[in-house]
């Protein structure tokens, strides 16, 4: 039997024993090993979730593998919804995956307090088709520390099936899509055109609505203050509106809600990203490419946003000149061949030609892709760290004007009061 | 020589017997600090330095990603706080949100309790349904009730259709945001407080009962002169956690409503997380923080005084 002694001492002895190995580190590795020493890079990305299109991503990576036989890739997995929040408290931590892709509205403060490496020798050492104007998105402070990994931009698209059902011709105006969406809720008894339009999805929802006020022309800053009551801020807000109040809106629904309907054929018109589209298209029974109809732009007077997702290094990273070259791979000729065939209809961080036999399979993917040339980021420009913070306040207040009513203009008066005292 | 120093044993023998009795003493001292250690470990490393450390950090302004990065402010994040009719909105919602799921679960809770004290057929099943909601996961149950009230495809339109009510967007309309988040909270609360009254009930002695049946006592006499007497301090244990564990609740709010709709739902604790995380304001966060646990504390003093008022009352 055990006495109290012996039982103390043997607990005295465990507990040291465990917090001794609790002290100790792993070994760390040299911060300025080579790339040519090889080792394992933890890749970081909600992408890897995603049905078909997550696998043909990381498959088109393992290329790297050839090139540098040394180095290996592993998945760092979080759903999107927690991806910035986990990452963000990782890197507090100093920790984190060795290299990531992340949205440039959560990019662009990490680069800006200084927790992420250079990538400075990249754009030196790079060589073939050059980057592209993407790329200015990893450029934070005059040092670019990151580069495109795709761009989706937003577009207008529709079920040809049900337009031709509700007899409605493709509209090429707000009032049009108003009377479109309305006539496919009368003629068929579905939605007619579905958007964002909840704050449970603020996260997307903030960018996703740039496209109705960058599309009147709008912005939320000139650059020294913010604009946000701004004449063209508000006809875009109003414009919103008019189509949240019609009645052809499934208003409720979220975004995967509404992707379902799309993709089971219960929903006539869409503005989304182009990843969307070819998500839908890959799991829908009812739709084929030749049913997606597409427009040239979203049917707005001026061009209009994208999501830019930017490829990054971890500055607190232990094998960051592997993390490094293998950035400087995704860039090359080799790694963007790659990487087109994954990503399907996205603007990567060079110009690659759609592969012939999946452009004409797929009509409407070039016409997602052109619009990179006009669309414009969901970073405030002078304020860009504070993006997030500010489109809280904007979105709450567009919010109230939603389901309150009022006008357009008091409720963006008030966001602007609150912006400007939150930004001090 | 007498008997007992010729019986005597020999001297370190005789050290040992007079060092066990001074040995257990010490050990008798001591084991109170060794039994009680773990727990005060526990509690300094994992609340009161965190606390501490959450107050200090109040006092900076510190971003997410650079949480050793601060830089002292002083008040300025509590003089921002207190001056901002955000922060007044959400500290109306908390405590709406809190005396409104904390009445009815209290209210339902006991009163399902009640009804399930009385014999009858299937009780045992009628108990275990009920007690149902408790074990349903909070991520599972936010979702569910997302589908059920939603506007255009949920249940719960279906049924006010019925009875001839229009649609109604029960998580996008404010009119309806907090009521959606309470009624949700109450579902998946309620049977903890069931299932403790039940338990108190159950310690009620019969003979109390017989005792009032003879004196001819009605239900509401009986209710009040032995059922209340004998349940009311479980009652006000379960109200006090109830209401520190409502005013800290996240899940079920942020996956239903966000804050939303028009931050008729932020909460303290949902702003706390919006100011951490998407504002990356850890500063401003901790003041918030801080500022709820004056709240938490404020009702745990007060439960503490109405105790000792009818610990006085009694005696």
């Amino acid at each position: 039997m055990i006495d109290r002694r012996s039982f103390l001492g043997a607990a005295g002895a465990t507990a040291a024993g465990l917090l001794l190995a609790g002290c100790g580190a792993a070994p760390a590795l040299d911060p300025n090993r080579p790339a040519a020493a090889g080792g394992t890079l933890k890749f970081g990305s909600w992408q890897w979730l995603e049905p078909g299109r997550g696998e043909a991503m990381w498959q088109a990576i393992q290329a790297y593998t050839k090139a540098n036989p040394s180095a290996t890739l592993a998945q760092s997995t979080t759903p999107f919804l927690s991806f910035a929040d986990k990452l963000n408290t990782e890197l507090g931590g100093k920790g984190g995956p060795d290299i990531f892709v992340v949205q440039d509205v959560n990019f662009y403060p990490l680069a800006d307090a200084g927790i992420l490496a250079p990538l400075t020798s990249v754009i030196e050492a790079h060589k073939g088709n050059p980057f592209n104007h993407t790329n200015e998105s990893g450029l934070v402070n005059g040092v670019q520390y990151g580069i495109t990994w795709e761009r989706l931009n937003w577009n207008f698209f529709w079920n040809r099936q049900i337009l031709e059902k509700a007899d409605v011709a493709p509209p090429t105006n707000v009032e049009g899509l108003i009377a479109a969406a309305s006539q496919i809720r009368s003629a068929t008894g579905l939605d007619g055109f579905g958007v964002r339009h909840q704050m449970t999805e603020f996260d997307s929802w903030f960018m996703d609505f740039d496209v109705w006020t960058y599309g009147f022309g709008g912005s939320w800053s000139d650059g020294s203050r913010p604009t946000i009551d701004s004449a063209e801020n508000i006809a875009g807000v109003e414009a919103f509106g008019e189509i949240y109040r019609s009645g052809a809106m499934p208003i409720g629904d979220d975004a995967s809600t509404m992707r379902t309907k799309f993709r089971e054929g219960r929903l006539g018109m869409m503005i989304d990203v182009s990843s969307t589209v070819a998500g839908i298209l890959r799991s829908s029974k009812a739709l084929t490419s030749a049913d997606i109809g597409f427009a040239d732009r979203i049917p707005l007077p001026k061009p209009s946003a994208h999501q830019e997702i930017v490829l990054a290094v971890n500055g607190y990273g232990k094998n960051k000149n592997l993390a490094v070259d293998f950035v400087g791979w995704v860039g090359s000729d080799e790694g963007q061949a790659a990487l087109r065939a994954a990503m399907g209809p996205s603007t990567l961080a060079t110009n690659v030609p759609l592969a012939p036999d999946y452009a004409a399979a797929n009509p409407w993917a070039k016409a997602f892709i052109d619009l990179a040339e006009e669309s414009r980021s969901p970073l405030i420009k002078g304020f860009e760290p504070q993006t997030k913070a500010i489109m809280r306040e904007v979105m709450t207040q567009v919010e109230r004007y939603l389901v309150d009513g009022g006008d357009a203009a008091t409720a963006l008066s008030t966001a602007q009061k609150q912006v400007t005292q939150l930004l001090g | 020589m007498s008997l007992r120093t010729s019986i005597s044993p020999p001297t370190g023998v005789q050290d040992q017997i007079q060092d066990a009795p001074s040995r257990h003493h010490m050990w008798q001292r001591i084991s109170p600090y060794i039994y009680v250690g773990p727990a005060v470990i526990y509690l300094i490393v994992f609340m009161i330095i965190p606390v501490v450390q959450g107050i200090q950090l109040s006092f900076t302004k510190t971003p997410l990603v650079k949480p050793d990065g601060g830089t002292g402010v002083g008040l300025e994040n509590y003089s921002r706080l207190l001056s901002s009719p955000q922060f007044y909105n959400s500290l109306g919602a908390t405590i709406l949100y809190t005396a409104a799921t904390v009445l009815f679960a209290v209210l339902v809770g006991a009163g399902a309790a009640l009804l399930l004290n009385q014999s009858f057929k299937g009780r045992t099943i009628v108990r275990a349904v009920i007690t149902f909601p408790w074990a349903v996961p909070t991520v599972a149950t936010a979702l569910i009730f997302s589908w059920i009230f939603n506007r255009s495809d949920g249940v719960l339109n279906e049924v006010v259709g019925v009875l001839g009510v229009g649609q109604q967007g029960w998580l996008v309309d404010p009119k309806f945001g907090m009521a959606a988040v309470v009624l949700t909270s109450v579902w998946k609360v309620m049977p903890l407080v069931m299932l403790v009254v039940l338990a108190s009930l159950q310690s009620i002695p019969s003979e109390l009962y017989e005792a009032t049946r003879m004196d001819g006592a009605g239900a509401l006499e009986t209710f009040k002169a032995v059922t209340w007497p004998h349940i009311a301090p479980t009652v006000r244990v379960v109200t006090l956690l109830m209401t520190i564990w409502s005013i800290r609740r996240f899940e079920i709010i942020y996956l239903l409503t966000g804050g939303g709709p028009v931050d008729s739902t932020n909460t303290l604790v949902v702003n706390v997380y919006r100011q951490a995380f998407s504002n990356q304001e850890l500063g401003r966060a901790a003041a918030i923080g801080a500022l709820g646990l004056v709240l938490s504390l404020l009702v745990t003093v007060v439960y503490f005084m109405i105790e000792r008022r009818n610990a006085v009352k009694e005696a």
